[in-house]
């Protein structure tokens, strides 16, 4: 499978008919569907129709099993091993920012921004950690990359990480679910294998944090080897970490990790990178989107009345094919079903 | 929404706990009212400090500023808090009252006597334990007492004294934190309060954190009603108390931290929830007053 994912799937099957080797194993995929394994992977793959059903299952915010989890990530590293440091995406594509775990604000965001694969995705990380269904709304993540594997790109955030998961929550909810840490261990195994940044177009960066000082240009991030735990520091942590600030030039975080950049370093990146805008998450914004750096930086946050207590909104982010920029506002999801009781308060300073 | 009260005692006893435990301050005491650990998130951690923090400054300033004689603490809603062990020994000057729902006083006296009576001169002979649950020495009182019906008759009050409220007349009625404000500062000449309480119900995470307290079966009567600092200020002002000595939001205070310490404590853990820190924080504020 030594392709060139640069190549997007429809121009390749369009224009060039010497790909035969791409265009037979992809012949499936051309609208953007998944592509069975050959019989002889060593891993249990799942049918189209399973798939279906894990979504389905997934849907009603159940989880799946610990072995339909393990087919699961199985299916997602033999898709996720070949997307690049810098994924290219195609527009139109909707952008979201963090989910944290909000599984019922995660369907609410479809419902807003249309059902996926009529509408292209691409998430920018911290899906897990701080809400109460990290594993039903990673899962179904998950599940939406193996079914649509070119419709949804979803790269990955620092709580996409063994280190953080273990303070931030998504540890003890696989724990609890699971009774014991083997989902928990599958799930941080594949984060490993996320695309850590994606280029809309050549012209739109997006990344769950920001700039390092390290990296000058987008090609300095291809040559990163990402597959490994996020570093505590580094280029790869900072592109997980680091924040846009009022403050010119670099400036230490009050994260502990990552950077805080300033305009200046925004608008030299985008310059010499010839991109129009960098999208990043990472940050809690009250409107659910916030606009720095005159226009050069975008915040989008996805996780309406984050961790049930901030009282934000939420919103994605449409980009159309002049990459012309929409956004979605949207509240959170009303849960009337949902007993109250399963619902712990927020803590606060009593 | 007595009993929800009364919980909150737990809440900030095991948050405290798990900040100690985690390196933010030292109390050796804790461990005694809250013997399971269990850990919160760093932003918890942080806010918990700066709450120790701001209430001691405030202690320790009145302390400072009244060396020569008697001088009085008095804690509303004290709950588990370990300060007076810490403070007596090394005031001898100094007179601690803890006053507090009976239930809890019960409790924490149970503990005291148990395991701190060096600390607070149980043995004491000349003012003999008393009441149910209650302890009276010469300069340890923890009282069992509904502070909508206070009454300290034997209160000294030409004694500089200090009035803590930390997250304690949030929970009252307006008309009764009056009340009980009102009570000292129509006895005591040399008063001084420091309050710590929510503030800024009127934006989204105000709201919020009422419906979220509402769910808990606690609501905040005052918290409505004094919900800037200025309006907090203000409110120990019209009772006489015109010396304004320090009124921050918890943000404020944070941000305002000597570099030293917010090093330290960068190193303590990650913080990945820095903005929710900053709402959280700038929803709490200390207020510290005098006549």
């Amino acid at each position: 499978m030594d392709i060139d994912p640069d190549v997007q799937m429809e121009d390749a099957v369009a224009n060039n008919a010497s790909l035969q080797l791409q265009e037979s194993q992809f012949a499936d995929d051309y609208e953007g569907e998944m592509s069975e394994l050959p019989p002889s992977s060593p891993t249990p793959t799942a049918s189209t129709g399973e798939v279906d059903g894990w979504i389905e299952t997934l849907k009603k915010c159940q989880p799946l099993t610990e072995r339909e989890v393990r087919q699961l990530c199985n299916m997602a590293k033999d898709i996720l091993q070949f997307e690049q440091n810098v994924q290219p995406v195609s527009a139109p594509v909707t952008i979201c920012g963090d989910v944290h775990g909000q599984f019922h604000d995660l369907m609410e965001l479809f419902r807003i921004g249309g059902p996926c694969p009529d509408t292209n995705y691409l998430f920018m990380g911290d899906y897990v950690d701080r809400g109460y269904y990290s594993v039903e709304s990673v899962s179904f993540l998950v599940a939406m990359k193996v079914r649509y594997p070119r419709r949804i790109t979803i790269l990955r955030g620092n709580h996409e990480s063994r280190q953080i998961t273990q303070v931030y929550g998504f540890y003890d909810e696989c724990l609890r679910k699971y009774g014991s840490p083997n989902v928990w261990k599958l799930f941080t195994d594949l984060f490993d294998y996320f695309p850590i940044t994606a280029l809309v177009d050549n012209k739109v960066f997006c990344l769950h944090g920001g700039l390092s000082p390290t990296i000058e240009t987008i090609d300095n991030i291809r040559s990163l080897n990402r597959f490994q735990e996020v570093p505590h520091d580094g280029p790869m942590s900072d592109l997980l970490w680091s924040d846009p600030d009022e403050r010119q030039n670099w400036g230490i975080s009050p994260r502990g990790a990552g950077y805080t950049f300033g305009q200046d370093i925004s608008e030299q990146f985008n310059h010499n990178n010839n991109l129009s805008l960098i999208s990043r998450a990472h940050q809690l914004v009250m409107e659910g989107y916030a606009w720095s750096h005159e226009q050069q930086v975008v915040t989008i946050f996805s996780a309406p009345n984050y961790c049930y207590r901030c009282g934000n909104q939420a919103a994605i982010m449409e980009v159309d094919e002049e990459l012309y920029n929409t956004f979605l506002q949207y509240d959170p999801c009303p849960r009337a079903s949902e007993p109250s009781v399963s619902r712990k308060t927020p803590d606060y300073f009593l | 929404m007595d009993r929800a009260v009364q919980r909150t005692d737990h809440d900030a006893i095991a948050s405290k706990l798990s900040a100690v435990k985690r390196g933010y301050y030292e109390d050796e005491y804790l461990e005694l009212f809250c013997p399971r650990f269990e850990p919160r998130l760093p932003l918890i951690n942080i806010g918990t400090w700066c709450r120790v923090r701001a209430i001691d400054q405030a202690i320790t300033e009145f302390l400072e500023k009244n060396t020569e004689g008697k001088t009085q603490v008095i804690s509303l809603g004290a709950g588990s808090d370990t300060r007076p062990f810490h403070l007596l020994p090394k005031h001898p000057n100094l007179v601690y009252y803890e006053i507090d729902f009976p239930t809890q006083v019960r409790k924490k006296a149970a503990i005291v006597r148990r395991h701190l009576s060096q600390k607070v001169e149980l043995c004491d002979s000349a003012t003999p334990v008393t009441l149910e649950g209650d302890i009276n020495t010469s300069r340890y009182h923890l009282l069992g007492q509904d502070l909508r019906q206070l009454s300290l008759p034997d209160l000294d009050e030409s004694v500089p004294t200090l009035i803590i409220s930390e997250c304690c007349l949030c929970y009252l009625a307006p008309e009764s934190s009056h009340l009980v404000l009102e009570y000292f500062a129509s006895r005591v000449a040399h008063l001084s309060i420091v309050l710590y309480e929510p503030i800024g119900l009127d934006d989204e995470f105000g709201r919020v954190m009422a419906e979220n307290l509402m769910m808990r079966g606690l609501c905040l009567p005052t918290f409505q009603k004094f919900s800037t600092l200025d309006s907090q200020t203000s409110r120990l002002r019209e009772l006489g108390l015109t010396h304004t000595i320090s009124a921050k939001d918890m943000e404020q205070y944070y941000n305002d931290l000597p570099s030293a310490e917010q090093k330290r404590i960068h190193r303590l853990e990650f913080l990945d929830e820095v903005e929710e820190m900053n709402l959280l924080l700038r929803h709490y504020c200390v207020v510290f007053a005098g006549k």
